[in-house]
């Protein structure tokens, strides 16, 4: 075979290679037009390496306004009305503090209106309306983007692509998780697989947002580092963070965002998909502390908290459960003035709670007993801190410890229930 | 009798110029007139029917060539007139089995992930014009976590039945299939690995047949394929597919359909060898953004007496394949045809 026609093999292939290689560059640009959408949603394909489902496609993408948003948001409270199992519940956690109110959250955007996260805390709408620029709906599989017209410069238009880079990865999601899930055992579990969905979603945000910084002719930082980061800023700053519950929302983003970071680091995306396999089932799981230390996740099981028979016996009484999880109950020690290492370290000794709300079939007396146990005695200043304000009763034994406190006028007896006639 | 197929070669100079423009070179008709074969070995038809190929895969069904083996020392020298000279009915198998396996890599930040994707197939001669074919794919995705996680899932399987005719130098075949929803992502902590999986096996065959992929769909494709075969040997052919796809299970709904188009050129090399330039596209389904998936690809094929054995790849030279990362633009195949 001649030169020439060796060559000629050589053209066709190099074309061919040359044709397979050439990526979609990233430019600056508005959410809220379409090809913009499309660069972004290619680059969190590039990004999470799963290729491409010919029937996902881009996800719908709707622009509305500020107005739109607002009254959407309005509808969305006006329709809800609670159950007095719910009604309770709240109260339940009023008393704790667990939803006290408290300073408006970080509203950078970056806290994500992302899926089934609309009424997150106690956002006002107003700080809605101001701070969220996109949100994922996986009822009707459609992110919605919203225009902010009086948001002007760089920064404005670099959030809006962080943010809805992260709504495109729960879009994604929606082919892989149930994001419509409802049966869930316990708060515990909504943390849990909270940390799971928004974790991935915000991990994929940090490298997204790397692409970003090197768009802008930034050197690439550390973005494994940056869940660390956002942790530490919450632990330091935590009383910014609005109320414990709200709070504790928060840390499942940069909790998941770590756990995705940690298999990231190890072994690639190949790593992530097999960590979203084994996805903790406990909030705990998600507690890695500065050591790397892995907490042991145990059942969950728990001992009965005390109950008031009075409230059992009631005609109409209601009745709740829950098991808050360790994650909650870090934010709930910081609400209660314990620092952050004792709090961290007694949460990750966490090996189960459960709550019990009892109330009257008005609402009008709400009791709550909340146990709590651990693989560890839990410090001694915890009970004091909790018991100094005389709002709850704290009482330790052993590595258990259990809060009991009411909205009751008259003092009521909690005793474990095999005591009630 | 050689002579006349040259002679019959230089009617299409600027066809075959043109492949050798492309570095193909068909020693066939680069042959002399009164070549000579080599010692104790009869000469090959002039005219070497194109290769059968599985139905079901990039390299689309041809199904009714000669059988692959080298011809028979007491043969005599084949036609040059018959653009196609079939064996004899009773010398030919009814059914064949064939299996191509289709890898691809991605090499991304701290891993690396292999996808293997075996395609089975098996045909069925009822007739000499009707063919009845089941396929059926699996994807196997293996990465840097270990052999022990690796993610193993069944594609959707295929009947098919094929009508098959040829006239002078043309050779059509028409097709119809349905596949079974067995393809399926379970929403849940496993599912991006499925899914991912399920995604990867698409972009390795460039989204070829993708109803054998597609999770929780069944689909019903009807095939066309044309090809016309020049008196050098060199077959050109086309291939259209229509699907309409429902989504049955899961989370799938809804009815849309794909479009797949194919044109490919088989060069024979040599008495054994071909070469099979390609290039595909596929329109995806509307919810698709950049809706056009082209790729191209380049296989060759040696013919042996146990069957036609081939290796080859393809490369996904647009988005949305490309822009979905390393894993998806190269497709790499390699098996053995369907030979009937």
């Amino acid at each position: 075979m001649s030169r020439a026609r060796r060559l000629a093999w050589v053209g066709p292939l190099l074309v061919m290679a040359g044709a397979g290689c050439n990526q979609r560059g990233l430019a600056t640009c508005d959410i809220t037009q379409h090809a913009c959408q499309v660069d972004i949603y290619y680059r969190m394909l590039n990004l999470r390496g799963d290729g491409y489902d010919p029937f996902g496609g881009l996800p719908p993408v709707t622009v509305i306004t500020e107005d739109e948003y607002r009254a959407m948001l309005l509808a969305d409270q006006a329709t809800t009305t609670p159950s007095p199992e719910e009604l309770a519940y709240d109260k339940a956690l009023e008393l704790l503090h667990f939803t006290s109110p408290a300073a408006p959250p970080p509203g950078d955007g970056g806290l994500d209106g992302g899926a089934g996260n609309q009424d997150a805390g106690n956002s006002s709408i107003d700080d809605q309306v101001a701070h969220i620029y996109a949100f994922y709906d996986q009822n009707s599989k459609t992110v919605t983007v919203i225009s902010h017209p009086n948001q002007t410069g760089s920064q404005p238009i670099l959030t809006g692509m962080y943010v809805l880079a992260h709504e495109l990865v729960h879009a994604l999601q929606d082919r892989e998780l149930d994001l419509n899930r409802t049966h869930f055992s316990s708060s515990d579990d909504v943390l849990a697989y909270k940390g799971m969905v928004e974790g991935d979603a915000r991990f994929y945000e940090y490298l997204f947002d790397n692409d970003l910084r090197v768009m802008q002719g930034l050197a690439p930082a550390d973005a494994l580092q940056w869940p660390d980061d956002e942790l530490d800023y919450a632990y330091t700053h935590f009383d910014e963070l609005g109320s414990p519950l709200f709070a504790a929302e928060y840390l499942m983003y940069p909790f998941g965002a770590k756990y995705e970071a940690t298999a990231y680091r190890s072994g690639g995306n190949a790593a992530v998909r097999h960590a979203y396999a084994k996805e903790p089932q406990h909030t705990v799981g998600f507690m890695v502390g500065p050591d790397g230390r892995v907490p042991p996740v145990s059942s969950g099981d728990v001992s009965e908290p005390p109950v008031v028979c009075s409230l059992l016996t009631t005609k109409g009484a209601v009745a709740e459960r829950d098991q808050m999880g360790a994650v909650p109950i870090y934010a709930f020690l910081r609400a209660w003035a314990m620092d952050h290492a004792t709090a961290f370290a007694t949460a990750q000794t966490w090996t189960g709670d459960y709550l019990l709300v009892q109330a009257t079939a008005d609402v009008g007396t709400t009791a709550v007993a909340w146990r709590l146990e651990f693989s560890a005695a839990p410090d001694a200043r915890i009970a004091q801190a909790l018991a100094a304000s005389g709002e709850l009763v704290a009482k330790t034994a052993g590595t258990s410890m259990e809060i009991t406190t009411t909205n009751s006028p008259t003092p009521l007896v909690w005793e474990p229930s095999a005591n009630c006639p | 009798m050689l002579s006349r197929s040259s002679s019959v070669a230089r009617r299409w100079p600027g066809l075959c110029a043109t492949f050798l423009l492309l570095g193909f070179s068909p020693v066939s008709f680069a042959q002399p007139a009164d070549a000579a074969p080599p010692p104790g070995y009869t000469p090959a038809p002039a005219n070497p029917a194109p290769i059968a190929s599985p139905a079901n895969q990039p390299y689309p069904a041809d199904l009714y060539g000669p059988a692959p083996e080298a011809p028979p020392v007491s043969a005599p020298p084949a036609s040059n007139v018959a653009v196609v000279s079939a064996p004899a009915p009773e010398n030919r198998r009814p059914y064949s089995l064939g299996v191509t396996l289709a890898n691809s890599m991605a090499s991304e930040t701290n891993s690396t992930s292999f996808v293997t994707s075996p395609l089975l197939e098996g045909a069925y001669a009822v007739h000499r014009h009707v063919l009845v074919d089941l396929t059926l794919g699996f994807g196997w995705m293996i990465d840097n976590q270990g052999l022990g996680e690796s993610t193993f899932r069944a594609g959707n399987p295929m009947l098919s039945g094929y009508y098959r005719d040829e006239a002078g130098p043309w050779r059509f075949q028409l097709g119809i299939g349905v596949t079974a929803p067995l393809a399926h992502v379970s929403l849940g902590p496993d599912g991006r690995l499925y899914e991912s999986l399920y995604n990867r096996t698409l972009a390795a065959w460039g989204m070829w047949n993708q109803w054998l992929w597609l999770t929780d769909r069944m689909a019903m494709p009807l095939t066309l394929r044309a090809g016309y075969t020049f008196p050098c040997g060199t077959e050109l052919a086309v291939e259209v597919a229509d699907a309409w796809v429902f989504g049955v299970r899961g989370e799938a709904s809804g009815t849309d359909l794909i479009v797949q188009e194919a044109i490919e050129v088989r060069i024979p090399i040599g008495l054994l060898f071909t070469l099979t330039p390609r290039f595909q596209t596929v329109l995806l389904p509307s919810a698709s953004m950049d809706r056009w998936q082209s790729a191209a690809g380049l296989r060759g094929t040696l013919a042996t007496k146990a069957g036609r054995f081939f290796a080859g790849f393809l490369v996904n030279l647009d988005e949305p394949l490309v822009a979905a990362g390393s894993g998806a633009r190269w497709g790499f195949q390699l098996g053995k045809e369907v030979d009937l």
